[in-house]
């Protein structure tokens, strides 16, 4: 199991992180920090970005990455935007809000289909089809609304920003779909040959899996998440552009790689992502407070999230590499099959079904 | 085998552009006029450059979305030490310091990928927002207008110009640097062992280790070298738009990245060569430049990129898959 999921120390040592953060802001800023607005605004904001992670930790998980997660989530918010106020007139606030939302998640689930099918029947590797469907999600959203920023009818204030019992409306969508997630990946089937297809494509298809059924799958998956991203983004505000959430996928890459989900695929545990995007927020949160008058703030986060991306991955590669694992960043890039070079030689039976 | 599919590739991009021209100019006329295809020439010169380098990255197996930031970090910062000091010799001057810049900025790329054995492309992400972070938080967020002399000038010297009806139309130098660049760069991984090692590392790395060539250097020059060509490309970027703004460039490694692929390198390594490259990008910048004249607006030219990348790994993907059909047996990619 521990092979699967990865060292318990490692979960013990995240936990530690967000707990450490927290004494630490706390201290350097006791007035502002430690109090139940700040926790809750932090709520708010950790929930956009931890679907966005949760969608790169499950595409991680078999091996492949989903670089269009962004892109779907503009896309996704502006077809709702759009959709209500096509249909406010005929269908009512409630009406249109109902389709609106479905609108959303439609071109999620649409979205991740097509790179599913994309990187299961062309079985190149995902990186460059993700790039490629992120560029033409985002240019079909910039042609559809010629880039500018598109508003809503103000009706999902209640995803947007009331509280449950004191919790954001946001986070616990985030949380709920992070807890059954956390439950498909660990005790399913399809959970399992998750895992499978994530250590080696090629035993999997030896031991009869439909790999690219697990592909697509974990793709639509992806997909929807983004679109529910997308979704709580656009209650929030009541608007959609596609230039919005532009440092998203650098955030979202760096929670996938610090919740400890192995990006050569078969190994993390999927509920961590909540300490990672906690202890992100914080992070993103101190950097706010310790910079917040200086006009580069901004800037100088995306500078300090590309540094802190390429040391987390080089800790746990170094991590990984002392466990034995012998995986290169070549076998990455290779001919869809984890196992780099080898899989120039006859493929597995069941591999040529289709 | 292998040198009768690229070369097709290469048939089929150029079908494809004369076809493709031939469209806008039944819709367009004017897509014929000299001012218009020099035009697509002097807007081929950044992108062309970038695509150059990204071509190294990939034919070793490896990926670099870094280099718009590259790009425009050298540029601005060349442009503002040469202001700072207040030098106002030539233009070779400037170019060469925005080349050693990105020759640094490749440098970092290069030891995290070859030295620590990341992923490249996460690292390359990662060093994209770093880059652009770091020049915009630390460096500077204006637009200078008011350049060097020297690149002003630059901007203007036209290599000749051909009188017409209207404005007359001008070939730019650029265009021709660009030209001098990819022929070298094609000489090199033709005929000079270290290009042949480049193939020879992206096709399989452990067969060239074997054969005596030091993949860690090779795949360190590949980096580099298209960290010097993205500097090369910003310096561009900046003397053609009379400005060093250091918000500009931001997304064309996408652009670069579709044009290499499209082009015919594959991301897995191994394949790739400058002449597809160069039509990869003279494909997409005519489309870019030319869909104002059919009616479409510009908006749309993203999506025409992301649709060229997914042609571009998805054709010979489909290829593969059926020539493994038909004989029952895989092909190394």
């Amino acid at each position: 199991m521990e092979a699967r999921l990865g060292s318990k120390q490692y979960a013990v040592a995240l936990a530690g992180l967000v707990v450490v953060l927290f004494v630490v802001l706390s201290v350097l800023a006791p007035s502002t920090y430690p109090t139940v607005g700040n926790v809750r605004s932090m709520a708010y904001q950790m929930a956009p970005i931890g679907l966005l992670a949760l969608c790169i930790c499950l595409t991680f998980l078999i091996g492949g990455i989903d670089l269009s997660i962004v892109a779907v989530a503009n896309a996704s918010a502006i077809a709702a935007a759009l959709t209500m106020t096509e249909l406010a007139g005929p269908l009512g606030t409630t009406g249109a809000t109902l389709v609106g939302v479905l609108a959303c998640l439609a071109v999620g689930i649409v979205a991740g289909f097509i790179n599913g099918m994309l990187v299961s029947t062309l079985r190149v590797h995902p990186i460059p089809i993700t790039l490629g469907t992120l560029a033409l999600f985002t240019g079909i959203s910039t042609g559809i609304t010629e880039g500018s920023t598109k508003f809503g009818i103000g009706s999902l204030e209640f995803l947007g920003v009331q509280t449950v019992v004191g919790v954001p409306v946001p986070f616990l969508v985030f949380g709920l779909i992070v807890g059954v997630l956390s439950f498909v990946t660990l005790y399913t089937r399809f959970g399992f040959r998750m895992y499978a297809v994530g250590a080696s494509e090629k035993v999997s298809r030896f031991a009869r899996t439909d790999v690219e059924r697990v592909q697509v799958r974990t793709y639509i998956l992806s997909g929807f998440i983004a679109s529910v991203a997308g979704l709580l983004m656009f209650a929030g505000t009541d608007a959609a552009s596609v230039s919005f959430g532009s440092s998203y996928l650098i955030l979202a890459i760096l929670v996938a790689v610090l919740t400890g989900v192995d990006p050569y695929g078969g190994r993390g545990r999927i509920l961590l992502v909540v300490l990672a995007v906690a202890s992100m927020q914080q992070m993103q949160t101190g950097i706010n407070l310790a910079l917040g008058r200086w006009s580069g703030a901004t800037f100088a986060a995306e500078f300090a999230w590309g540094l802190l991306l390429i040391a987390v991955l080089g800790l746990n590669r170094k991590l990984s590499r002392q466990a034995g694992d012998r995986r290169t960043w070549r076998s990455w890039l290779g001919p869809g099959d984890v196992d780099g070079p080898e899989s120039r030689e006859p493929t597995a039976p069941g591999s040529r079904r289709r | 085998m292998i040198r009768r599919v690229r070369s097709s590739r290469e048939l089929l991009l150029a079908i494809l552009l004369v076809g493709l021209a031939a469209c806008f100019t039944v819709a367009a006329p004017e897509f014929l006029s000299l001012n218009h295809l020099f035009g697509i020439g002097r807007s081929s010169v950044v992108i062309g450059l970038m695509s150059l380098g990204m071509l190294l990255v990939l034919i070793t197996g490896g990926i670099d979305v870094s280099v718009s930031a590259t790009a425009v970090g050298s540029m601005y910062i060349a442009t503002v030490a040469l202001d700072k000091i207040g030098y106002d010799g030539t233009f070779a001057v400037g170019a060469l310091v925005a080349c050693l810049i990105g020759g640094l900025f490749g440098l970092v790329n290069a030891i995290l990928v070859t030295a620590l054995k990341l992923p490249s492309l996460i690292v390359t992400l990662g060093t994209l927002t770093l880059f652009r972070g770091g020049l915009l938080a630390f460096v500077g967020t204006d637009r200078i207008r008011d350049l060097p002399a020297q690149m002003t000038e630059f901007s203007r010297s036209q290599l000749f110009t051909i009188p017409t009806d209207g404005r007359p139309a001008a070939f730019h130098v650029s265009v021709l640097i660009l030209i001098l660049v990819a022929v070298g760069l094609a000489c090199a991984l033709r005929w000079t062992i270290w290009g042949r090692s480049l193939y020879a590392v992206g096709d399989n790395e452990e067969a060239a280790a074997r054969l005596g060539v030091t993949v860690t250097r090779v795949r360190f020059t590949a980096f580099v070298l298209a960290g010097v060509l993205a500097g090369l490309a910003g310096m561009m970027s900046g003397a053609l738009n009379r400005a060093a703004d250091p918000f500009t460039i931001v997304g064309t490694e996408m652009e670069a990245l579709a044009a290499v692929v499209l082009g015919g390198a594959a991301v897995t390594g191994g394949r790739g060569t400058v002449l597809g490259t160069m039509l990869g990008v003279l494909l997409i910048t005519t489309v870019g430049a030319s869909l104002v004249l059919i009616g479409i607006p510009t908006d749309w030219r993203q999506a025409f990129v992301g649709l060229f990348l997914l042609l571009g790994v998805g054709i010979p993907a489909i290829r593969q898959r059926r020539i493994e059909r038909s004989t029952g047996v895989v092909v190394a990619n």
